[in-house]
């Protein structure tokens, strides 16, 4: 258990040195939210109020199409020269693998999510949430299944043709249960929820997390060994 | 041997075909009319039965690349993947006949309802699964990967139903038997075993494809 815990930790670390060293992934992604930020209002045009009734949803799309970025990152890097070979070979177990990989992406995501909303909350002059723990805890929920869901998905389409097309093709209808949840949670958190109608939500987001995580879990080992 | 599994195939080709058509046929002049839709309620025999039968294909799909994953036999890996086909082409089916009766009834061809934003969402999660079949160039790497989502997609089937329920509703439940013409639950039934024989031709043809196209493979 404790060199489980400890591979997973320096894949986690190996991840987070590595992109501290080049700062490749971390800079375009930031950028490309923030472009999409941009994008949304010239789609959108630039009335407030209409902004403000959209954020919720522009908020998590921008979000899904960021993470999609951080996610093809996180196997492909390890493409090259037979990395990810050598990763599995040298392993403890190939879930501790999977669990580090989840980390990072769990680290990169949130770090989107923060920005993201700090941004929005500039640019579409929205009011800070109403309901700060919901709002925290809709962000930590979504994030949980977004990069468990993520990373085994990227797992999976590393090992085929066409990765690029095929992570968002496969991972985007498989996220509708939780972009529903994590639109309406947010909503409540942003206007207050004086009748506690986000709760049926946040249940929701935590049976999809505790299903898929383990799920993915379970699935994983077949998957790498693959 | 081949002379037995042609047997198998005419016995499987004939059930299929002289029960649709003994199907089809009760359903469209044996039974009778809707009182209010009229005759346009008659797309329920293929409608109804095809969403049936695309739900019996995908948990096809579910249990076989469970026991693929376990027994790692390509018995298992060739099943999933012709019910998955099988199971997209009848949930496209039931998209375009429910929408063609959803236009006269409800006015619109496309409503955001949970039952219809399910079967859409099923739909490209199959073809997803699908798509990533065609991606993958060798079989036994293309079997392990696939088993894991075929096991995983089907999970999120009850709770993408739940979440798009509890978004929005407007597709009629369900009319139990006790209360709808006998007629019109016979023919019901009746056309949910003829589309179900029309499954088994199906899938029983599209394994004897992949069977031959692994064999082809092999001998590469």
């Amino acid at each position: 258990m404790k060199s489980f815990l400890r591979c997973a930790a320096a894949v986690f670390y190996k991840d987070l040195l590595s992109e501290l060293r080049r700062r490749e992934y971390v800079n375009s992604l930031l950028f490309f939210s923030l472009l999409t930020i941009f994008l949304f209002s010239f789609a959108m045009g630039t009335e407030p109020d209409l902004l403000r009734k959209l954020a919720p949803g522009l908020y998590w799309m921008i979000l899904i199409f960021s993470a999609t970025l951080a996610l093809e990152r996180s196997f492909f890097t390890e493409l090259d020269a037979g990395c990810l070979d050598g990763l599995l070979l040298y392993s403890t177990s190939l879930r501790a693998v999977f669990l580090g990989k989840w980390a990072s992406n769990f680290f990169f995501i949130g770090m989107v999510q923060i920005l993201v909303a700090l941004m929005m909350t500039a640019l579409y002059n929205l009011e800070s949430p109403r309901n700060p723990p919901l709002f925290f805890a809709g962000l930590l929920l979504a994030n949980i299944g977004i990069s468990t869901l993520g990373t085994f998905y990227a797992a999976l389409v590393t090992q085929s043709r066409a990765r690029q097309v095929l992570l968002p093709l496969l991972l985007f209808p498989m996220l509708i249960p939780l972009l529903l949840g994590s639109v309406y949670v947010t909503e409540y958190a942003l206007s207050g929820d004086p009748f506690h109608q986000a709760t049926l939500w946040l249940k929701l987001l935590v049976a999809y997390d505790s299903i898929f995580l383990a799920a993915c879990f379970a699935a994983i080992e077949p998957l790498l060994e693959a | 041997m081949q002379n037995s599994k042609s047997k198998i195939q005419s016995f499987i080709v004939l059930m299929a075909v002289a029960f649709f058509l003994f199907a089809q046929y009760w359903g469209l002049f044996k039974s009778p009319p809707d009182q209010l839709m009229g005759h346009v309620q008659k797309l329920m025999y293929v409608h109804v039965p095809c969403a049936w039968n695309a739900f019996i294909a995908f948990f096809v799909v579910f249990i076989s690349s469970f026991i693929y994953l376990i027994r790692k036999n390509p018995f298992w890996d060739r099943l999933a993947a012709s019910a998955a086909e099988v199971g997209v082409v009848l949930t496209g089916l039931t998209l375009i006949l429910g929408s063609i009766w959803g236009r006269p009834t409800w006015g619109v061809w496309w409503t955001w309802d949970a039952r219809l934003t399910t079967t859409a969402i099923l739909f490209f999660l199959y073809v997803g699964y699908l798509t990533m079949r065609s991606f993958v160039g060798d079989k036994d790497r293309r079997a392990r990967l696939a088993a894991p989502l075929g096991v995983i997609i089907f999970l999120n089937v009850p709770i993408v139903y739940m979440s798009v329920r509890w978004w929005r509703t407007l597709h009629q439940v369900q009319s139990s038997p006790s209360t709808v013409d006998p007629n019109m639950v016979l023919s019901l039934r009746l056309n949910a075993f003829a589309i179900l024989f029309v499954l088994i031709l199906f899938i029983y043809h599209r394994y004897q494809i992949a069977l031959l196209k692994d064999k082809q493979e092999e001998a590469l």
